[in-house]
């Protein structure tokens, strides 16, 4: 339903315009520490060069993190860099001086010079949890929407290919996970995991595949007659190779357009079950959390309504711009 | 065509027992055990709470094995009987029809309305195709649709509800509605219906105005609209009467696989309105672990699901004669 909904853009709209945002997000996702952290990205202590809040964004990068390790003194969470450094001597500050989860001593207070979006219920800084909210979404937005492509590409090639009571199947298992609600997956996907990135993640890539799986079984049907894979079988190729090296790359471009609005629609849904406070768990700073918190307090504190909202709006606006752009590619391609 | 509807539903038949034999087999293996949550909590001796929960199970039913349970509960769901729910005792049919009536309710006064707002901008933008109005509308669609509904109901709340204090958002009627006269009770749910329909209907608009732009501004290029130019028709007849009814056939394909997604009740939503619907209930339900109200609420979300894509197929079939059934 995402898709068809995005007007053409004007002519005027390029390709770095149209991904620009996107990037900007995700880099803001990988680099969040180094926007808003309670350490210096680079500073000067006991006479010896430390980079706390730049390997600290290191430890949030995929494989590599695992790595990486912050220096001793700072990886204690006692160690309060504000106090401890030596105010003379050289630190460059992220710009929010503030760890996401740091508790100060104002609750709920407004828009100020220290605290820039102002500061939640538990005293926690809004710009902090929201430059560190992207990474969570991203993870999850990129990583749900992978494993739905995976598991729809699956579906859709060997329903298409083999056609037949294959087909008949798969139609109805794809039939039955439209109609069955995100909110009982979760539930199943609880009984072995605890809540956190991970679950969230299955239970998304779990229930969206769905669209990709259509796609790619409509292109599979429509190819199934093409020479080029009636030559393949005739000279003896295996199911397996007909399906991925002769025919996945024809259907691969829709895919791609199909999986870029996905990103959109899996963080959305990321921030609603978070909402629902059945998806990132509460310490961890995301946007449906703080949404939630918001929601508590709109009485008492209705600005912290806008961020997580703008977010969310800025997230998704960026994944559609860079979707329609790369459908109206593949149409122009096409012709 | 009656053929054509009795071999659906009976395709309908196994896509059904799927999804009520997942939805079994999830409720009953997932964490928490209701008896658990309604009489562990209450009970202070551990012994006696043990007591009370193997009674409690056997009482409902959840001591079997799992397969024979869920033939039973098939059987019991063809006569309509979805036992009582575990949290407050009451028949599980009667709750769900109670709050399908509110979800769907409020599900096709948005659905109306975004019709009504849809076909005349969608139909005025084709006519212009290009031109400033096709353009501002395609915009603001694009920036509308990329808001999603519960962010668009937080910022409702906050700025309509908390801030400017025009409408109310929490619950369908006002703690006193029971006193007022008729016409003052419709219109408190009318006014507290306002701010969820809002956000029900916005994406519903926005989308469906695009698709009626794209769809009128095919059908203008055909011939027929060409002769019917040619024979002096106005502009405005050329558009509403020749064009409009047939861009507007594909309409009935998108409405019926939106409306099982309208009607089983947007959870965020009624949870943030505190709106006594589906969703509201699928959520409780969840949460509490109540199993006989989990299950009915997913066979009739499932029914619905069938039925709106079956009933739009008939529909599209006896609104264009060249459709035919196969």
């Amino acid at each position: 339903m995402t898709q068809a909904a995005t007007p053409s853009m004007g002519r005027g709209c390029r390709a770095a315009l149209a991904f620009l945002p996107a990037l900007v997000i995700g880099l803001l996702a990988l680099g969040a520490p180094l926007l808003a952290w309670d350490q210096p990205v680079a500073c000067r202590h006991e006479g010896r060069w430390f980079f706390p809040a730049l390997t600290a964004a290191g430890q949030n990068l995929p494989l590599v993190g695992r790595v990486v390790r912050r220096p001793i003194p700072f990886r204690y969470p006692d160690f309060d860099a504000r106090a401890t450094l030596d105010p003379a001597a050289f630190a460059l500050w992220p710009p929010v001086a503030f760890h996401p989860d740091e508790i100060t001593a104002q609750a709920l207070s407004g828009p100020s010079r220290t605290h820039w979006l102002g500061t939640d219920d538990r005293g926690r800084d809004v710009a902090s949890r929201l430059i560190h909210g992207a990474t969570v979404s991203v993870r999850v937005g990129v990583l749900a929407t992978l494993l739905a492509g995976l598991i729809g590409v699956a579906v859709g090639a060997v329903a298409g290919y083999f056609g037949g009571w294959v087909d008949g199947l798969l139609s109805r298992l794809i039939e039955a996970t439209i109609c069955f609600p995100v909110l009982f997956l979760i539930l199943a996907i609880l009984a072995w995991l605890s809540p956190g990135v991970t679950a969230v993640i299955l239970v998304i890539g779990l229930t969206q595949w769905t669209s990709v799986a259509r796609l790619v079984r409509a292109e599979f049907l429509r190819m199934a007659s093409a020479d080029y894979v009636l030559a393949a079988r005739a000279y003896g190729a295996s199911a397996a190779r007909i399906i991925v090296r002769h025919m996945l790359p024809g259907a691969l471009a829709p895919v791609v357009v199909t999986l870029t609005f996905g990103v959109a629609e899996a963080v959305v849904i990321e921030a609603g079950l978070s909402w629902l406070g059945l998806g990132v768990p509460a310490p961890t700073a995301s946007w449906g959390g703080m949404l939630r918190s918001a929601y508590e307090q709109m009485r008492s504190a209705p600005h912290l309504v806008y961020p997580p909202c703008i977010a969310i709006f800025v997230t998704v606006i960026a994944c559609h711009l860079a979707g329609a752009w790369l459908r109206k590619r593949l149409d122009s391609a096409a012709r | 065509m009656w053929r054509y509807a009795l071999r659906r539903l009976f395709w309908g038949v196994p896509t059904f027992l799927f999804i009520t034999l997942v939805t079994f087999f999830i409720v009953h293996l997932g964490p928490g055990d209701p008896a658990f949550v309604s009489a562990g909590a209450s009970t202070g001796s551990t012994e006696l709470a043990a007591e009370a929960r193997a009674r409690l199970r056997s009482q409902w039913g959840l001591d079997g094995p799992l397969v024979e349970r869920y033939v039973r509960w098939v059987g019991r769901c063809v006569r309509l009987d979805f036992g009582r729910s575990f949290h407050d005792g009451q028949s599980v049919r009667a709750k769900l029809g109670e709050r399908f009536a509110r979800t769907a309710l409020l599900a096709l006064a948005a659905l109306v309305v975004a019709l009504l707002i849809a076909i005349p901008v969608g139909a005025q933008a084709a006519a212009h195709a290009g031109g400033w109005f096709d353009r501002g509308v395609g915009l603001l669609c694009f920036g509308l649709f990329a808001i999603p509904r519960y962010v668009m109901g937080m910022l409702l709340i906050v700025v309509v509800g908390v801030q400017l204090r025009w409408l109310p958002f929490m619950g369908m009627g006002s703690p006193d509605a029971g006193e007022m006269p008729g016409i003052e009770r419709w219109v408190d749910v009318a006014r507290h219906s306002l701010l969820i329909g809002a956000c029900l209907c916005y994406p519903l608009a926005a989308y469906l105005s695009r698709f009626v732009r794209d769809n009128v501004a095919a059908v203008l290029s055909e011939d027929y609209i060409r002769t019917a130019r040619a024979k002096g028709a106005s502009r405005m007849r050329v558009l509403y009467v020749h064009a409009l009814p047939n861009a507007l056939l594909p309409l009935l394909t998108v409405i019926g696989l939106a409306l099982p997604g309208l009607l089983s009740g947007a959870v965020i939503l009624e949870v943030m309105f505190s709106w006594p619907g589906m969703g509201r209930l699928m959520f409780d339900a969840v949460m509490q672990r109540d199993y006989p109200v989990i299950l009915g609420a997913s066979a009739l979300a499932a029914v619905v699901v069938l039925l709106g894509t079956l009933a739009v197929d008939l529909l599209y079939a006896a609104a264009d004669p060249r459709v035919r059934y196969t």
